[in-house]
């Protein structure tokens, strides 16, 4: 895709930075992909990532899936960026849909993990404040519940309850209609 | 076994009320029961966030959200539970976050869940019990859905989203231009920053109360999105002038209407939902590619005489480029216009009255710079084409940069359209771009420099640089009584495309000839004959 390919070109041409998981991985990605963490676009910045920007909280396990998503992210940005600002010709929409389309797939198909490491991968979006990611990873618990029970939600998450049976009483009495 | 650490209830309380922010509201609120832990983290967040969902009040299926034909809605219990939800985040205008999403069994149905209308006399309604909450006073982000079951068929988790996206935009190819009415007074506007609305077949008057004297009436309103929804061309304009702060217009399978009266002219606002007339009509077939599943979805080309389809999105980019400021509409500076129907059917808009012309080409897009435009032609359509064209060149009196891409109407892949076909037009348009970028590399070095040119030459295939040809006007656009300050004084750069037949071709070249001649201050053309039949006129 035109679009796509443009937006690899320049980001070959742009700085790479060095990502330094805690178990002391080095990953080089780009200034484009590295950016969608807000955290890390700071640090940029700043002008202090010389050397690696050590990331003490995510393991390189995570770090490989969160590179994943930014890079796949930041192609995205930047062909869309490159079709709107410069009537470039192959600007039309349906190569743009298509484009979306994929990335969805991508996304889906990203959100296939275990929940471990998906709490894993909420942390890291967190951390490294990528928003696109922090909502996707969200939107997938907050899914999980959606028509469940508390009963069930507990035996889902293994959530211990330990309030007593009159706390509970009270909290459910506080909002009944939430139990009906 | 052992048993999986509870890394939920670990999360911090940000990130808890993040999700519970984008649960339903009875699932949110339930969540207090879980464990100490989880006692107070609903609803005191710092962005709250309620969503009220009717799938879950499915008395038929018990919530689950399959595929229902007939669903029993327990209207008490959602109204019930939507007072509660609202009402726990207090009567200050405490909520910044709303959703809504109504699914029944049909547009009625819908009606009588959103608002009320003079044969339903439901006690409760969602414009009424929910946005006229107090809680919803301040709200920032508010979305408004309204879906008949027989087109959500839905879904696992997975799939959700793309399947959801899917069905709407089935949705936009049933016969119905949205299944309720909504009264923007209804809206909670202090606030609004962010508003999207799915499936409104009326936006109606009056606009929300300024929230002060002199005010506007959506005074932080930055973006909106309209989904398969119809509104009056009027009602459309007066709630932009009412958004000083508009950047962001989204309108997606849109029908404009365009011929009823002004409100201001008929204040018992009794022609409203009379006729539709004629209007702009944005239809995403194009994204109709689904599976099969999608049955139902017809694709536009059923009716020619209802209004043509257009689909608008305008793009927020010189926000995002330079943080320009944006103050409304109006000074939008690009605009992609992408019709999947003949482009003939605007003309139809400039043929109302005088008055409409007026608020059409003064207000509509008076700073566009950018505009680029795919459109379809039906061969014999050239004097409405004409007007058409002309009719959007007076809407945009500054327009500088002009790429108008036309074909003829294939109507063929009208007729079908599933997935094969998609993706055969998604290769065949990729690699017809390619190709094109090739032509119009070449052909540019022959039009690159307007000033240069005395005469029109084509014939670069046949590699006779004299060939002159005689071409005619185009009726409806190069007649005397149009105006165009545009092309007087600021088009600088034009490009045509087409993918035509052979004997639609010469419109193509009258076309050209249009822009050479009134273009005054043109300083680059570029044109593309696709395949180069305008050569053998």
């Amino acid at each position: 895709m035109a679009s796509a390919g443009s937006g690899d070109e320049k980001a070959a041409a742009a700085a790479m930075i060095t990502l330094i998981s805690s178990d002391n991985e080095k990953f080089e990605v780009t200034e484009a992909t590295a950016t969608l963490s807000q955290t890390i676009r700071h640090m940029i910045e700043d002008g202090c990532t010389d050397g690696g920007v050590p990331l003490p909280n995510v393991t390189s396990k995570i770090l490989a899936r969160v590179i994943e998503y930014c890079k796949k992210h930041a192609t995205a940005a930047a062909g869309e960026e490159g079709s709107s600002s410069s009537f470039s010709d192959a600007a039309f929409l349906e190569v743009d849909r298509a484009f979306l389309e994929e990335l969805e797939e991508f996304d889906d198909a990203f959100l296939e993990v275990d929940r471990a490491t998906l709490f894993d991968l909420i942390l890291a979006a967190n951390y490294l404040d990528i928003k696109g990611l922090l909502n996707l990873t969200c939107q997938k618990v907050a899914d999980s519940v959606k028509g469940k029970t508390p009963e069930q939600i507990r035996e889902m998450y293994n959530i211990v309850n330990d309030l007593t049976p009159e706390e509970e009483a009270e909290i459910r009495r506080e909002t009944q209609w939430a139990f009906e | 076994m052992a048993a999986e650490p509870d890394r939920l209830s670990a999360l911090p309380d940000d990130l808890l009320r993040r999700i519970l922010g984008l649960a339903p509201a009875r699932e949110a609120a339930s969540t207090a029961v879980l464990s100490r832990r989880w006692r107070g983290v609903w609803p005191t967040a710092p962005s709250p966030a309620v969503i009220l969902d009717i799938r879950l009040y499915d008395r038929t299926r018990g919530g689950d959200s399959h595929i229902s034909d007939r669903r029993e809605i327990d209207r008490d219990a959602f109204f019930h539970d939507a007072e509660a939800a609202l009402a726990a985040h207090g009567f200050s205008g405490g909520i910044r976050s709303l959703a809504v999403h109504v699914e029944a069994n049909g547009p009625e149905a819908i009606q009588s869940f959103m608002s009320q209308y003079h044969y339903h006399r439901e006690p409760h309604y969602i414009a009424g019990d929910v946005l006229g909450h107090p809680a919803c006073r301040h709200v920032e982000v508010l979305t408004v859905e309204g879906v008949p079951s027989y087109l959500s068929a839905a879904t696992t988790t997975a799939r959700r989203r793309a399947a959801s996206r899917r069905h709407e935009q089935s949705a936009v190819a049933q016969e119905h231009d949205g299944y309720y009415k909504l009264s923007l007074g209804s809206v909670p506007s202090a606030a609004l920053r962010v508003h999207r609305i799915a499936g409104c077949k009326d936006l109606t008057h009056p606009l929300p109360a300024p929230p002060a004297t002199g005010a506007a009436a959506f005074p932080w309103l930055e973006s909106v999105r309209l989904h398969h929804c119809a509104v009056s061309i009027f009602t459309l304009q007066d709630m932009i002038a009412a958004s000083p702060c508009l950047g962001d217009l989204r309108l997606e399978s849109v029908y404009l209407k365009s011929k009823v009266s002004r409100p201001s002219t008929d204040p018992n606002g009794a022609v409203y939902g009379a006729h539709y007339g004629y209007g702009l009509y944005n239809n995403n077939s194009y994204y109709n590619n689904g599976d099969n599943d999608c049955s139902g979805l017809v694709l536009p080309g059923r009716d020619l005489a209802r209004g043509s389809k257009l689909r608008v999105q305008e793009e927020p980019q010189d926000r995002r480029a330079e943080g320009a400021e944006v103050q409304n509409f109006s000074n939008a500076k690009f605009l992609k216009l992408k019709l999947n129907f003949a482009i003939s059917e605007i003309a139809a808009v400039i043929e109302g009255k005088k008055k409409q012309e007026e608020l059409l080409a003064e207000t509509l897009f008076s700073n566009l710079e950018g505009l680029e435009v795919d459109g379809q032609y039906i061969p014999g359509s050239e004097a409405a084409v004409g007007a058409a064209i002309g009719n959007l060149l007076r809407c945009c009196p500054v327009l500088r940069d002009l790429k108008l891409k036309l074909n003829t109407v294939d109507r063929n892949f009208r007729k079908t359209g599933r997935r094969s076909d998609w993706s055969d037009r998604l290769y065949k348009s990729t690699f017809l771009e390619r190709k094109s970028k090739m032509d119009t590399r070449k052909s540019a070095k022959h039009f690159a420099q307007r000033r240069y040119l005395e005469f029109i030459s084509l014939g670069e295939r046949d590699g006779d640089d004299d060939y002159q040809c005689e071409v005619s006007d185009i009726p409806g656009l190069s007649d005397k009584w149009f105006e165009f300050s545009c092309l007087r004084d600021h088009l600088t750069r034009a490009r045509l495309q087409f993918r035509m037949d052979k004997h639609s071709s010469s419109f193509g070249m009258q076309l050209v000839k249009f822009f050479l001649e009134r273009a005054t201050v043109l300083e680059e053309m570029y044109i593309d004959d696709g395949n180069r039949k305008m050569c053998e006129l």
